[in-house]
């Protein structure tokens, strides 16, 4: 597997990371949503009743 | 059976919590089989060099800022006609998804032009409606964010999603209706004459097909997501009472 980019490796290799980057904090961003509301569902169903 | 009875929150809970693993990994081997084999096993293009391989990150990225738009017009246009939470809830999980993906087509989009038009950015029909779009993703955010009442928030960002499928429209076929601008036309066709070459068509369905179910993926956790927060809202809003 060789790879050769030519004269355009840093314009391929930085659209590359970029996606990858916003990929990855839209990903954690969703996750970190989701605990948040079990977190906060949890909560407000265990005080319900206090 | 009908469609409908998933607009009960806790039946679609129940779906969505069976589907969500399966669609993640045909999303993970998509994604993974789109890109590994764009990136490293097809040809430099005879007059785009190596930056053809920027298409299997910026065409699916384009098409699902687009259709993001359109599933929250379809979701919103249910939520003003059948008052469904749910559907109000999938437009609001989609909106943060089709933002990045938007943002995604544009900065990936710019640093192709920059070596092949000789400019990061240009006036372009295509390229000004698609940061229309993404002003109007940035709009309906901050207008879920600003007001209070969810069901106001919810009509209202239902409107806002309506007009600004003016612009989703016009991102669309703007290389269409108007013939001028930089963008050339569409990578993909019915017309197989106007498809790209069979090298790069097929490494370019899966990196769409890996795109499309990483968007459902995300729509579903964060529907599910606002179905909690909403549920806990509620439940706190009986207790103060």
């Amino acid at each position: 597997m060789t790879l050769e980019l030519g004269k355009y490796t840093s314009f391929v290799l930085s659209a590359y990371v970029i996606t990858i980057v916003l990929l990855a904090l839209l990903i954690i961003y969703v996750l970190w949503r989701n605990a948040k509301s079990k977190a906060l569902l949890q909560d407000a169903e265990l005080h319900k009743d206090a | 059976m009908s469609l409908w009875e998933y607009a009960n929150p806790v039946k679609f809970l129940n779906l969505s919590g069976r589907v969500l693993p399966w669609v993640a990994l045909l999303s993970a081997i998509c994604l993974v089989v789109g890109l590994i084999w764009g990136f490293f096993f097809t040809p430099d293009d005879y007059r785009m060099g190596s930056t053809v391989k920027i298409i299997y990150i910026h065409v699916p990225a384009a098409l699902m800022a687009i259709n993001a738009w359109f599933m929250m017009l379809v979701a919103s246009l249910i939520w003003l006609i059948r008052r469904h939470h749910v559907s109000a809830l999938a437009a609001k999980a989609a909106a943060p998804v089709g933002l990045v993906m938007t943002l995604i087509a544009l900065i990936t989009g710019a640093i192709w032009g920059q070596p092949m038009w000789g400019t990061w950015w240009a006036w372009d029909p295509r390229l000004t409606s698609f940061l229309i779009l993404f002003q109007f993703y940035i709009g309906y955010l901050a207008l879920w964010k600003a007001i209070e009442n969810p069901d106001s928030a919810a009509d209202l960002t239902s409107i806002l999603c309506i007009v600004g499928s003016v612009f989703a429209v016009l991102s669309r076929y703007a290389v269409n209706f108007w013939n001028q601008g930089l963008h050339q036309g569409a990578s993909l066709s019915l017309d197989k004459e106007k498809n790209v070459a069979n090298e790069f068509y097929h490494p370019l369905l899966f990196s769409i097909a890996g795109f499309v179910f990483l968007f459902l993926v995300l729509v579903l956790i964060g529907t599910r997501s606002e179905i909690r927060i909403r549920r806990a809202s509620v439940i706190v809003a009986r207790k103060i009472r």
